[in-house]
Parts: structure tokens; C-alpha cells; sequence
């Protein structure tokens, strides 16, 4: 098998363990479910994952297959680096934002750019599980099987609903961390991302942000 | 008087700009096989690139994916690494663009027109309803000399592969461009998109 095959072949049976919904049934204890979150996103110093990006363009019925690997800090710092199809690294450390790619780099400031701000504080309210206080700009459903807790939400402000039309979240029923997440846009477009290999409060040296 | 001084001065000036170094032309009378030479006429699957594009200081990257959509046209989606859509357009062989979607900031006339314009010259580079003409250097190369609604332009063949290697179009003041192929196989390992009065580069890497 090739390494495309191999791939689609560990998606496919990756995936369906997370995503399928047949066997979801609503969540019995909303209340608790949402305490423990608040608990662990307290908990949790850091975070690093692998992850599995895969974007849906709905007009050409074809996936884009994008890996990488993700480090969070709770002192707010991020770092999204992609090393499939091409290595491409994102930093976030406080307010400055990094891009960098074969042979260009790029520092942002973060506070004087409202697009990054808005992005910087999607990214952060996803991987600490927070964006379900956000009850002004999203209308949350909850769900559960055996293995993950599933979390819908539908947009309600008119800004958001531009952009995404619904957000999926599915967490580790074990420790609470996020185990993937979907974005779906007008139009059917969806981004999918699935984090795998989690690791929770190792040690993370600030290495990983600098630039 | 001022205006008159005003047009000649442009007509010189536009003229020095127009690609007169190909005078050593003459008429072939080679066959060529148009669908051959093109590099997206053939190909029924879709392409991926990877796609750097420096606006004067600034630098984006992102991908672009590029599929035939119908017997007439192909459809181009261009977005940033983690999957935020920036453009999805239909370019029409006749030349003709439709865009389906843009974010806000892209989404000016004289911007999607120039984006529709090099896509079109990039994806079908000859003519379905102009003039073409296949003329020969001194040097035995083939150039196409071609002239239809987007302007004029000259297509230079590889001898040796007899696939386009260069599109050097004279449209309008702003539309100069110039359009570089690399590529062995059936898809352009690398396509180089530049433009001679304003300072706007775009590179496409073949993803594999």
C-alpha cells in the first residue's frame, strides 16, 4: 500500500470512531459534562497533539489531506506547524503572530490586526474547550457514545453565520480532551481536523515559541 | 497641443513596450497539436498547487486546487494552509471569468477581473475564437502568434517536448504578462506568473 493509501486507509478507520453519529444519543448529563470541562480546562497547562487536517471541497467532491503537529501553552502560546503537503509553521506567543514557509517569514502583531485577534481567540476558546460559554454567538447541542462527547454548535450571530454555518466538537470521554473538530461552512465546504497522540501538562520549554 | 503631445508620447511608450524582439519571425507550415502543447486541456483530474504570490512587500501563501468542470471551462479554488477558502472562480475557455465566491477583501472588480485574466491566459493560453498563427524563429523554434478578446500574445513551444513553455501576453497597459512553464511530465511542475507594470508575482509548485 502506498503512502496515500495508508493514509486514506488510517482515516477511514479513524474517523468513523468519531464521527459517527448513529450511535450518538443525547447527553445525560449536560451540567456534569460541563463542569468537568471547566475543570480540566483549568487543569491543563499544556498540550501537544498530532493532527490530521482534511478540507472538503464540496464543488469538486475531493479531500485535502493536510498533517502536522500542535503545541499549547496556557500562558498563551500556540504552536500549528503543518509538515504535510509542505511544512508551513504558525506561532502564536502573546501578541505576536509567526508565519513561516520555505525561505519566508512574517511577524504580526496581533493586537493591531482585529483578523488575527478573532483568530487567536477562536483557536484558544477550541483547544481549551471554552467556545461552549460563548452562548451569544453559538447555540450549543450536546451528545455522547461510548467514547467521546459530542457538542454541535449552530451560529446565531449574523458575522459568524458568514463564515460557518456549524461547528462539531467531539471530546475524550477520559481526560476531556479535544479529539477533533469540524467546521462547516455556506456552501458544504467543511474543514475536519482529528488530533491524535494527546498529550496533557508535559513539560513544553518555550523553545517551541520562539522565532 | 498638450494633448496631442500627451497621445504621441503614450503611442511611442506603449509601443516600446509592445514585444517587438520577435521580428525574426517567419511562417511554418509544421503541424501542431494544440491540445498537446497546452498543459490543463487534456488533463480530466484535478491539479494541487502550492502557490506563493508577492504583492509589492507582501508575501501570501495557500493552495490552489484546479479541476476541468465542464466540456467548456475549468474551476479554480485558492485557499490558506488551514483550509480558509479565499476564492473559488470558473474560467471559461472563451476567456470569460465567474466568480462563485470571495472573502470581502479580495472581492473588487479590478482585482477579480485581474485574477480572472491570468487564470484564463494560464489555463487556456490559446484562442477558441480569435486568430492564431504558428510562425518559426531563426533558431527553429515554434511561436504562436495569437489575438483574440484578451489581447495579443505570443505562445513559445518546446521543441523538444511540444508543450508550452512560455506565454508572453500584450494585452492592455496592465495586463502585460508574462507566463513561465517548468515540466516534464503531463501536469507544469512550476508555473511563474508575472506582471511588467505592476509588482505582482505569483508562483504555483506542482503538490504531488
Amino acid at each position: 500500500m502506498n503512502n496515500a493509501g495508508f493514509l486514506i486507509y488510517l482515516i477511514m478507520i479513524a474517523v468513523p470512531a468519531i464521527c459517527n453519529a448513529q450511535d450518538l444519543s443525547p447527553m445525560k448529563d449536560v451540567a456534569g459534562f460541563r463542569d468537568r470541562l471547566e475543570k480540566m480546562s483549568a487543569d491543563v497547562t499544556t498540550i501537544s497533539s498530532d493532527f490530521i487536517q482534511e478540507k472538503n471541497l464540496a464543488v469538486f467532491s475531493e479531500k485535502i489531506i493536510s498533517k502536522g503537529h500542535f503545541v499549547y501553552r496556557n500562558d498563551n502560546k500556540i504552536r500549528w506547524e503543518y509538515t504535510s503537503p509542505y511544512r508551513y509553521l504558525i506561532i502564536i506567543n502573546n501578541d505576536q503572530l509567526y508565519t513561516s514557509t520555505e525561505g519566508n517569514s512574517k511577524v504580526y502583531d496581533i493586537q493591531a490586526n482585529r483578523m488575527f485577534q478573532e483568530m487567536n481567540k477562536f483557536m484558544s476558546s477550541f483547544i481549551r474547550g471554552d467556545i461552549l460559554r460563548n452562548e451569544k454567538d453559538y447555540t450549543p447541542q450536546f451528545f455522547e457514545n461510548t467514547s467521546h462527547y459530542y457538542v454541535k454548535l449552530t451560529p446565531v450571530s449574523t458575522r459568524v453565520q458568514q463564515m460557518l454555518t456549524g461547528i462539531d466538537i467531539w471530546f475524550d470521554k477520559n481526560d476531556f480532551s479535544v479529539a477533533g473538530i469540524r467546521l462547516t461552512e455556506p456552501g458544504d465546504d467543511y474543514t475536519k481536523i482529528d488530533f491524535t497522540n494527546r498529550k496533557l501538562n508535559t513539560e513544553i520549554t518555550g523553545e517551541k515559541f520562539t522565532f | 497641443v498638450r494633448n496631442l503631445l500627451f497621445s504621441i508620447c503614450s503611442l511611442v511608450l506603449l509601443q516600446s513596450c509592445s514585444p517587438s524582439l520577435f521580428n525574426d519571425f517567419r511562417r511554418s507550415n509544421s503541424p501542431l497539436d494544440l491540445h498537446d502543447a497546452g498543459w490543463f486541456g487534456n488533463n480530466d483530474g484535478s491539479t494541487r498547487f502550492r502557490v506563493s504570490v508577492n504583492a509589492g512587500k507582501k508575501n501570501t501563501t495557500g493552495i490552489m486546487v484546479l479541476k476541468l468542470f465542464s466540456d467548456d471551462s475549468h474551476r479554480v479554488v485558492f485557499m490558506t494552509e488551514m483550509g480558509i477558502k479565499i476564492f473559488d472562480i470558473e474560467i471559461y475557455r472563451n476567456g470569460s471569468h465567474k466568480l462563485h465566491y470571495s472573502v470581502e477583501e479580495l472581492n473588487r472588480r479590478t482585482m477579480i477581473s485581474m485574477l480572472g485574466n491570468d487564470l484564463s491566459l494560464m489555463i487556456y493560453p490559446f484562442t477558441s475564437t480569435g486568430s492564431l498563427k504558428i510562425m518559426e524563429r531563426k533558431d527553429g523554434s515554434t511561436v504562436l502568434r495569437i489575438k483574440d478578446k484578451r489581447g495579443r500574445r505570443y505562445a513559445f513551444i518546446d521543441n523538444h517536448s511540444g508543450k508550452l513553455q512560455e506565454l508572453i501576453s500584450s494585452g492592455t497597459l496592465f495586463r502585460k504578462v508574462r507566463i513561465k512553464y517548468t515540466g516534464k511530465g503531463s501536469k507544469p511542475e512550476k508555473i511563474e506568473i508575472s506582471h511588467n507594470f505592476l509588482k505582482l508575482d505569483i508562483t504555483l509548485t506542482l503538490l504531488k
